[in-house]
């Protein structure tokens, strides 16, 4: 419990550094953007216009300090203001319609990844040296190598424009979201395809060649070579004791990953215009929409925070030694 | 290219067993899945797809005085009293029927239909009008065409009958008239009980266009249908407006059949007519002319010796060719486009300027040669101040088309011996730059307008000149000539067509004079249709209206014109 | 292992194993053509040379972008730009995470503990939008995308390093010198240091992959300087002149290969160097015989921190 604890405290400490960060890199590039940024949307503005919108868009001339006071005050009561490139909407209004759409797709591929990764390292390393093992590495690897970007529009040509498996675009066929029935699941489902695909393609390799090599290690151990020894069947062996703790490792790096793919899928959303949270975030900075430029990294970071802290109460069940008290 | 008619297949048209391959991972779910009801009251098929906003993150907001309003706000929801039409130069009457100068060009009264309703059923009158301009006078921080009247030429507008509504000038300046009647009208009784209109979210608008009932909203797309209240006879009962995160996503949808009005493709004579020539078309008209700026508070920059001996440089043909694959012309000395100023252009300024705005570099370099800018050891010419003449040319980095222009802006000017480095950049940091004049050289264009009073104001007046530092949109430039502003004046208080024309002409000749800006080729309004199920689009052969979904105003004179196509 | 020796048996494996000899093939090729290219380059990359769009021949071998340049000579000089900024980032990044480690290791205590909480911070904080963020800020260009691809990627080296660090310190010799109270600024110097020769060469060329990628990912977003020519600013005009979509897949295609190729052939490298780090994996005849290194645990987490 206590090891809970100090994972927390320390998420908290994260985050608030994150919010800090957050508050103080936009005011500390040099010049005043604010009216210029006002300039951009209007082409036709008096001195008195300008004046209002700054006061309406909450651009203020008040000292640093305060409001980063001010910031604090509205983050906490989760009022992130009002975009400027989508102007008179809540922010808050953008971030929950994309999130869920966000949220979907970083587990769907996280957890595919993983599971298909760690299965084929397992599969590379019970038949060490075999035609799987010799030649899954190194194409996961090449894989790899490729932006996310990159791939994601590959994808997209052949398999959405060209051949046409897949849509184009959205997150499921209708306009207003899917009934929760098993149709309009599969229809959510459908749409996941392609994007998720993506990730995983790029993000499998890790996996499968952390689950391979620490397999490795795993069955040159001694008591594994007793357990065979003992007459146990290989297959057993291997499912009861070496990928359970083969896969120790694999679970430790699933929060970090979590971040890293958060990431990556971003683009991806970009590129097959599925409603996340990637196309806000470009947006957003294309368009210096600070209170939306903030609010997206400030949710992101959270969210990848929590779900960081999620892997390690996890770990904490799995393993029995941080129980005890050892990890840190 | 592989042609397909998918239009009226859903995404579901995988065959049966590509579908089961494609559902492998989640087999379970492929045996379950079926094609989806549409959930909108209205179904797809019945609505004309647009491209119109990028992105997918649309929210539900509906306020048309916006700086960054919803598209549909303005241009199926609310309207204006009067339409500039940018297709035939003729000012369309709307909600307005009318409009009457007094003698003294000092009141200015618009008649109003007496038919028009809103879409909630209560009636249109003056006294909307007059409300609508009396709110923007209350919040400066409404943005529409008429924000800014009261401060500069107006002093009061009041409803004088149920059609009819006076506005009361401040001093003469008739080019108003423009901005007044170009300004979309809201319902007095709903926005009067609007505690704050700038950030009123009119989640339920009201107003008098064809479509403004919300049937079915979401983040990457929503549907906008019918006014059941419309004044004018609708064959169509509503838009789809679709997000589109890039250029290929919008090419794609285009491509494959699914966007019958809007979008951009690269060369559409190969990529796009010639999928399907009996449907699928595009017009490019040209309302403005992109512009090389050069700034002139530089010491070389602002020689006009210099400035018409870069433009002497330039390959005008190439930029229009891989920019906008050859569909356009190149700028006239004027600064004016052809086709909307076409009455108001003096042949003989062109003829004149021909001299400078011609491809000729020998000659560009004989004039820095003779105007004493030498080259150095380097090639590069020096300025009289000793400095090399190099600069940078900044450009925002996805303008393709203003892009491959600089590059070759870049290109053509290392022949005459200056040396430009194009820099992309954001189109914040690119604005940024622009508007406080601290630049070298930028591209420009001109706004849209409905006489070329704005464009010789925005361009060589000193009023429209700001110190370096203080940001503005017009005159980037910086070059003013009080001449100009004499000039601009006499205009303003004119109501007289004749006297008007040769003042332009006067300004005509100090631009082909001064070179304050140096034309490059006429920008192309992007248009593209796709007759498949609607007919009834402009085009060149019928040039009622623009067809380019971005001009304000333009798209309410197409709608009541589209018809479905009989299946 | 001394620094040197690792080197030596990097060599010595190189030669014995095919996929780091493909790798090192393909890396050689890769940097040694990019770095002649001021010779070997047929136009002027920012150039308009030929038709837009022009389908590979002899006289673009690599086609022409849509804008009319020369794709070989873009790939040739975006090449250059691409590696030595990534190579930049690299060294940065790998130096300031050696510092981190270091300075925990020596002062120990609390500066060790303020440092590895200010290590956690920025490993726990998602890396492509604090890069976008700060990016969005910044003038486009190579200062912006090595400032800010060292300042979000030195993280995770800081946290491996000083873990190494660790570990060594529980061994003998530096506890030897402990005792016969050699300072400590020696015994890091000394001691630590070029122990950590083989953890700190695999972290670096995870670097160089990392930067070429994140540097692609900005540009793809239109966060770099469009007048520079690299691969990354290749594939932001290839798809912003709809390359793909009008066919012209060779502008888009060329770059991506490149920077993936980049990226495996130092991968398949780094897996050798790697291994000299993994007693267990190198002892594994089998594996050899297999001709795969695999990077283990404990230095590729499955974490793409690129995008």
């Amino acid at each position: 419990m206590l090891y809970i604890a100090k994972r927390l405290a320390f998420y908290v400490l994260a985050a608030f550094v994150a919010i800090t960060v957050n508050f103080f890199l936009p005011r500390l590039t040099p010049g005043d953007p604010a009216s210029t940024i006002v300039a951009t949307y209007s082409t036709t503005l008096n001195e008195e216009s300008l004046a209002a919108l700054r006061q309406a868009y909450g651009l203020t001339d008040d000292p640093l300090f305060q409001q980063y006071l001010t910031y604090l005050g509205n983050i906490l009561r989760g009022d992130f203001g009002r975009s400027l490139s989508n102007f008179p909407a809540q922010v808050s209004d953008i971030i929950a319609a994309g999130i869920g759409w966000s949220v979907l797709l970083g587990l769907t591929s996280v957890l595919l990844s993983f599971v298909i990764g760690s299965a084929l390292g397992a599969l590379a390393a019970w038949r060490r040296g075999g035609i799987f093992d010799r030649f899954a590495p190194p194409v996961l690897l090449f894989l790899g190598s490729f932006p996310y970007f990159f791939l994601a529009l590959l994808l997209f040509y052949i398999f959405c424009f060209k051949l046409k498996w897949f849509p184009m675009g959205n997150a499921y066929s209708s306009v207003n979201p899917p009934p929760f029935t098993l149709s309009g699941i599969g229809d959510v489902l459908y749409h996941l395809i392609a994007p998720a695909f993506t990730v995983v393609l790029v993000s499998l390799g890790p996996w499968t060649l952390n689950m391979r090599n620490a397999m490795i290690g795993v069955l040159s151990e001694d008591y594994l070579t007793l357990a065979e020894a003992k007459g146990l069947k290989p297959r057993r062996v291997l499912f009861s004791h070496a990928v359970r703790t083969a896969l120790l490792p694999n679970i430790t790096a699933l929060g970090a990953a979590i971040g890293g793919v958060f990431s990556g899928q971003l683009l991806t959303e970009i590129v097959f215009t599925y409603p996340g949270l990637g196309y806000s975030l470009m947006r957003a900075v294309s368009a210096v929409d600070y209170p939306l430029m903030q609010a997206l990294f400030l949710i992101i970071t959270l969210s990848v925070l929590a779900a960081n802290f999620l892997v390690d109460t996890l770990y904490v069940l799995l393993d029995p030694r941080v129980r005890a008290g050892q990890g840190a | 290219m592989h042609r397909h008619s998918s239009l009226k297949k859903s995404p579901w048209h995988l065959s049966r067993s590509l579908r089961a391959l494609a559902l492998a991972g989640l087999a379970g779910v492929a045996a379950l899945s079926a094609p989806l009801p549409a959930m909108a009251e209205v179904p797809l098929d019945q609505l004309v797809r647009i491209v119109a906003e990028g992105g997918n993150s649309f929210t539900r907001t509906f306020n048309p005085f916006s700086p960054t309003a919803r598209w549909v706000s303005t241009r199926t929801m609310y309207e204006p009293t009067m339409i500039q039409n940018y297709a035939t130069g003729q000012l369309d009457p709307w909600l307005a029927t009318g409009y009457e100068w007094s003698a003294d060009a000092l009141s200015l009264t618009l008649t109003l239909r007496d038919d028009v309703k809103w879409s909630d059923g209560e009636a249109f009158t003056a006294a909307d009008v007059a409300f609508t301009f009396n709110l923007m006078k209350d919040n400066p921080g409404l943005i529409g065409p008429a924000a800014g009247a009261f401060g500069q030429y107006l002093s009061a507008v009041e409803a004088v009958d149920d059609t009819t509504v006076k506005f009361t000038f401040s001093t003469t300046y008739t080019p108003g008239l423009y901005a007044i009647v170009d300004q979309f009208i809201v319902p007095e009784h709903v926005w009067k009980d609007v505690a704050d209109p700038v950030t009123f979210e009119n989640s339920e608008p009201v107003g008098t266009g064809p479509f403004t009932t919300i049937d079915a909203f979401g983040t990457d797309r929503y549907q906008v249908t019918k006014n059941p209240n419309y004044w004018q006879p609708l064959n169509i009962e509503g838009v789809f407006v679709q997000g589109f995160n890039g250029n290929d996503q919008v090419s794609a949808a285009v491509l494959s059949g699914n966007i019958d009005w809007g979008g951009l493709v690269p060369d559409p004579d190969t990529t796009f007519v010639a999928l399907d020539p009996e449907h699928f078309g595009y017009w490019w008209p040209r309302t403005s002319v992109v512009m090389l700026l050069a700034n002139t508070t530089d010491g070389a920059l602002g020689d006009t010796t210099v400035r018409k001996a870069m433009s002497l440089a330039l390959d005008r043909q190439r930029m229009i060719n891989t920019g906008v694959w050859g569909k356009s012309v190149p700028g006239n000395a004027t600064g004016l486009p052809e086709g909307p100023f076409k009455d108001w252009i003096d042949p003989a300024v062109v003829e004149a300027g021909a001299s400078w705005v011609n491809i000729d570099p020998d000659a560009a370099n004989k004039l820095l040669d003779d105007a004493g800018y030498a080259r150095g050891a380097d090639g590069i010419r020096v300025d009289k101040d000793g400095q090399p003449m190099a600069y940078d040319i900044i450009v925002p980095s996805g303008w393709n088309d203003w892009v491959s222009a600089s590059q070759i802006v870049a290109e053509n000017l290392a022949d005459i011996g200056m040396d430009v480095t194009l820099r992309t950049t954001t189109a914040d940091s690119w604005t940024n730059s622009t508007f406080t004049g601290q630049f070298d050289l930028s591209l420009g264009t001109a706004q849209r307008t409905a006489t070329p009073f704005e464009f010789y104001r925005n361009n060589m007046a000193t009023s429209s000149v700001q110190p370096v530092g203080t940001a503005s949109p017009n005159n980037q430039q910086r070059y003013g000539d009080p001449a100009v502003d004499e000039l601009l004046a006499k205009f303003a208080a004119s109501t007289d067509a004749a006297e008007q024309k040769s003042i332009i002409a006067q300004l005509e000749g100090m631009f082909n004079e001064a070179a304050p800006a140096i034309p490059l080729y006429e920008q192309p309004d992007w248009g593209l249709y796709n007759t498949t199920r609607f007919t009834g689009f402009p085009n060149a052969e019928n040039a009622y209206a623009p067809l380019s979904l971005q001009m304000t105003n333009g798209p309410l004179l197409v709608w009541p014109k589209l018809e479905r196509r009989a299946e | 292992m001394s620094f040197y020796e690792t080197f030596g048996k990097i060599r010595r494996q190189a030669l014995g194993s095919i996929p780091v000899l493909v790798g090192v093939v393909i890396l050689v090729i890769l940097v040694g053509s990019t770095a002649l290219a001021r010779w070997i380059a047929p136009y002027n990359p920012t150039r308009a040379t030929g038709g837009i769009n022009e389908f590979p021949s002899w006289a673009h071998p690599f086609g022409t972008t849509g804008q009319g340049q020369d794709v070989l000579s873009q790939f040739l000089y975006g090449g250059q730009n691409t590696l030595w900024i990534a190579f930049t980032i690299a060294v940065l990044t790998t130096l300031l995470a050696l510092i981190v480690a270091l300075t925990s290791a020596y002062f120990r205590g609390w500066v060790d503990d303020v440092l590895t909480l200010v290590t956690n911070v920025f490993l726990v904080i998602p890396s492509l939008p604090l890069i976008v963020v700060l990016a969005a800020f910044l003038t486009p260009g190579p200062a912006t995308m090595i400032m800010v691809l060292t300042i979000t990627g030195w993280a995770f080296g800081a946290r491996l390093f000083r873990s190494q660090a660790l570990s060594l310190r529980e061994r003998e010799f530096i506890a030897a010198a402990e005792d016969v109270g050699e300072r400590r600024w020696r015994i890091v110097a000394i001691e630590l240091l070029p122990n950590m020769g083989s953890v700190v060469a695999a972290y670096f060329v995870n670097q160089v992959i990392f930067a070429i990628t994140a540097q692609a990912s900005l540009e793809f977003l239109g966060l770099g300087d469009g007048g520079q020519v690299t691969w990354g600013s290749m594939l932001f005009w290839a798809q912003n002149t709809s390359a793909l979509i009008r066919g012209a897949w060779w502008t888009f295609v060329v770059p991506g290969m490149a920077i993936a190729l980049t990226a495996f052939s130092l991968a398949l490298i780094n897996n050798a160097v790697d291994e000299l780090g993994n007693p267990r994996l190198r002892a594994d005849r089998l594996l050899r015989k297999a001709g795969f290194r695999k990077p283990s645990a404990s230095l590729m987490t499955p974490v793409k921190r690129d995008a």
